[in-house]
């Protein structure tokens, strides 16, 4: 569609324009539906992603903090504001989900299990790999589930990447070509990556998907509209029926209202569930989808260790390639296989490195200092590889989002987060920890360290299921007991898994708004 | 072209000779705002907005002894800049260990604990400490700050938070610039610039 869209009510009405957000917008856009984003930060612009590490940090920054009540220091690092979302400055490594993550409590009596399994999205992976354009190859990945082959040959492959897999070759374990969202040659008019690792800073080239070359231009293109700089709070429900009349928001801090025919929560795992927490179901004592105090629960990351290790004397290119690596090692995503601990286990491996930053030359020896410091960054420059073990975590009623007491600076009743590492994943990341060293020494480094335990990634607040008393939402996203109102994105992940979620929140979403535009008037 | 021959050359993307636009900061210099790197704030003795002198001396003695070059980049200046400007526009480090802003309390708590600290064990206050002598304290503090026996350090600021916070942010500036890469022989191969407004 080319009209304006009516901002008096527009049919749809989408809360944030990230990874979710924007392939909702993209494809209900497309149906000739009038589709408003309210995203609550800024507008990013490609020409604004500085290749700084330390610019990198305001991508990060969102303007209400959520305390952490934590023994994990990851969690923010997972989060950020304005068009694009957290996914502007997200790594680009796309693996599947496998079957088994969808089954866990049928197959293994743990964890729970979706009300959907991997064929229902099958489809949807590979229709959205061939549009954004994923390099990987499907043979070497031998763990990989059924789907098309990747439309793209691998990344760069660097003496770093090859060090380190001779590592996992002697200890009969097999590597494959990261699967990335990252282009290695020219595809739909997007540039090909030029390897210099600034990944986290922001892609400003268009080689690395992010929704400001992927979905938000084919949105905007198609007549959606973006509205920055507005924080929805809450929903505004109907006092008789089933159904959401639109949201309050506050824009330079005044209270404002804005009505829609459908309503799509994609505001990433906090605010998701913040807004529905402050959403009081008319004539109930519980807010919206929280009959059964479900909101907020089974808040899930991937438990993770980052390993150096110094191969001293040899320049290795760790410089060379993109933040999220070159190799994957999925050996051991076997819910109960030979280790402690149930739940599966990645590597990824070969990060290009910078000298500062979280996971930076300088900080992974943070106990040297001073002349040994300087000693050690002219050797570390060339000569330090990496690799990240990363494990699945387990659902547990505990961990939890929830409002916190205190308001924002609208008045607006703020979150913290209750989330401690659960007793599976500590296992899993002890075989992690086993298995990291003899890696980095059989690939001849005698100088190899890991890092405390951090989170990557956040998962569920408002998981999906069969029916309202075990989740908050179905399987398309739509809110138990709400007939226009879905929720988009990783909040809705009943499991983990151990591989990094991105590319299934593409998927379902790209499920969900199929299942809109086909049932458009049934739902609204 | 393979990735690492586009490396090599360089040919899209020349290495810069000089670290600009990163650590900028916006002083004011005679009643008029101006831009200019903490490095060249510091060469200019330009005068702090929240930091004392005394805090700004045991804040550039502990960067400096942490990562040799902090002084000269500017590391009270670049952190005195930071510390008062809004949160979502800080670039400093402190929130990605759950800290919440502003994050002055949480530096000025850590200046004045590392100077009770030092006088405890010591004593000597820290910045009047010689070189050896405050690269022990650090020592002492870095073996002990995970532990209790922490008898000195006054203040609720976390001294394993407030070492790797300094200690990144002083790494930041010495080695997070196109001067730093060159230091290390590597090249930066940078896409955009930070531009010269922070």
């Amino acid at each position: 569609m080319s009209e304006a869209v009516n901002m008096d009510k527009p049919e749809v009405l989408i809360v944030g324009g990230g990874a979710a957000g924007s392939v909702f917008a993209a494809h209900l856009a497309q149906q000739d539906r009038s589709v408003v984003i309210f995203e609550a930060g800024d507008e990013r612009k490609k020409e604004e992603l500085y290749s700084s590490q330390v610019w990198a940090r305001r991508l990060k920054n969102v303007e209400q903090p959520t305390p952490f009540i934590a023994d994990d220091p990851g969690l923010r690092l997972n989060r950020g504001e304005g068009t694009g979302g957290t996914a502007l400055h997200h790594y680009a490594i796309w693996p599947r989900y496998h079957p088994e993550d969808f089954f866990e409590h049928s197959q293994y009596g743990k964890a729970m299990d979706w009300p959907i399994g991997y064929e229902d999205l099958r489809l949807h992976y590979d229709r959205i790999q061939k549009e954004v354009g994923i390099a990987g190859d499907a043979v070497a990945e031998k763990w990989r589930p059924q789907g098309e082959p990747y439309p793209l040959p691998p990344v760069l492959l660097s003496e770093h990447g090859r060090t380190i897999a001779r590592g996992f070759e002697k200890l009969d374990m097999h590597t494959a070509p990261l699967p990335m969202a990252v282009l290695t040659r020219p595809y739909n008019g997007r540039d090909a990556c030029l390897w210099d690792g600034w990944c986290d800073a922001g892609c400003p080239t268009g080689a690395l998907a992010n929704p400001l070359v992927t979905y938000l231009p084919i949105a905007t293109k198609a007549g959606a509209q973006i509205k920055t700089n507005v924080r929805v709070s809450k929903l505004i429900i109907d006092n008789t029926t089933e159904k959401v009349l639109g949201v309050e928001y506050f824009e330079n801090g005044e209270r404002k209202e804005q009505y829609a025919d459908l309503v799509i929560l994609s505001a990433f795992v906090v605010e998701n569930v913040r807004i529905l927490l402050n959403s009081r179901m008319p004539g109930t004592d519980y807010s919206v989808g929280n009959k059964h105090d479900l909101v907020g629960r089974y808040l899930m990351t991937h438990p993770s260790l980052l390993f150096t290790a110094l191969f001293e004397g040899e320049d290795i290119q760790n410089y060379l390639g993109t933040t999220g690596g070159q190799l994957l090692c999925q050996d051991a995503y076997d819910k109960i296989g030979k280790h402690k601990g149930f739940g599966s286990r990645q590597w990824n491996i070969a990060m290009a490195v910078k000298p500062n930053d979280i996971i930076g030359l300088g900080m992974s020896r943070s106990h040297i200092f001073g002349k040994a410091l300087q000693d050690f960054m002219q050797k570390a420059a060339h000569g330090m590889g990496n690799m990240i073990g990363m494990v699945e975590d387990q659902p547990v009623w505990e961990n939890r989002i929830e409002l916190s007491g205190e308001k924002d600076a609208n008045g607006v009743p703020a979150v913290h987060t209750n989330y401690r590492v659960t007793k599976d994943a500590l296992l899993l990341i002890e075989n992690m920890r086993k298995e990291g060293h003899e890696v980095l020494k059989l690939a001849g480094s005698n100088d190899v360290m890991e890092s405390q335990i951090f989170s990557q990634h956040m998962m569920g607040g408002t998981i999906m299921g069969s029916n309202e008393s075990n989740s908050v939402a179905d399987s398309f996203g739509r809110v138990h007991g709400m007939r226009n109102l879905y929720i988009g994105g990783a909040s809705l992940f009943p499991t983990s898994s151990c591989v990094n979620s991105t590319y299934t929140i593409h998927a379902l979403a790209d499920r969900s708004a199929r299942f809109i535009s086909k049932n458009w008037s049934q739902i609204v | 072209m393979n990735g690492q021959d586009k490396a090599a050359s360089q040919s899209r993307r020349q290495l810069l000779k000089k670290g600009i636009g990163l650590g900028m900061i916006a002083t004011n210099v005679a009643g008029v705002n101006v831009l200019m790197t903490s490095r060249s704030a510091y060469a200019k003795s330009l005068a702090l907005k929240t930091l004392n002198k005394t805090e700004a001396k045991i804040l550039e003695d502990f960067a400096e002894t942490l990562v040799p070059g902090a002084r000269e980049a500017g590391i009270a200046h670049y952190l005195d800049y930071n510390l008062t400007t809004e949160p979502t526009k800080t670039t400093l480090i402190a929130s990605y260990f759950n800290l919440t802003p502003p994050f002055l309390p949480f530096y000025r708590g850590g200046i004045e604990s590392l100077s009770s600290y030092s006088l405890e064990k010591t004593n000597k206050e820290f910045e009047h400490m010689s070189q050896d002598e405050k690269e022990k304290i650090i020592s002492s503090l870095f073996q002990h700050m995970s532990g209790h026996d922490l008898s000195g350090w006054q203040s609720e600021t976390s001294p394993f938070l407030f070492y790797q916070c300094v200690r990144s942010d002083a790494l930041d500036l010495v080695y997070g610039t196109p001067e730093g890469f060159q230091k290390l022989g590597i090249p930066y191969m940078e896409h955009i610039l930070p531009p010269s407004t922070w």
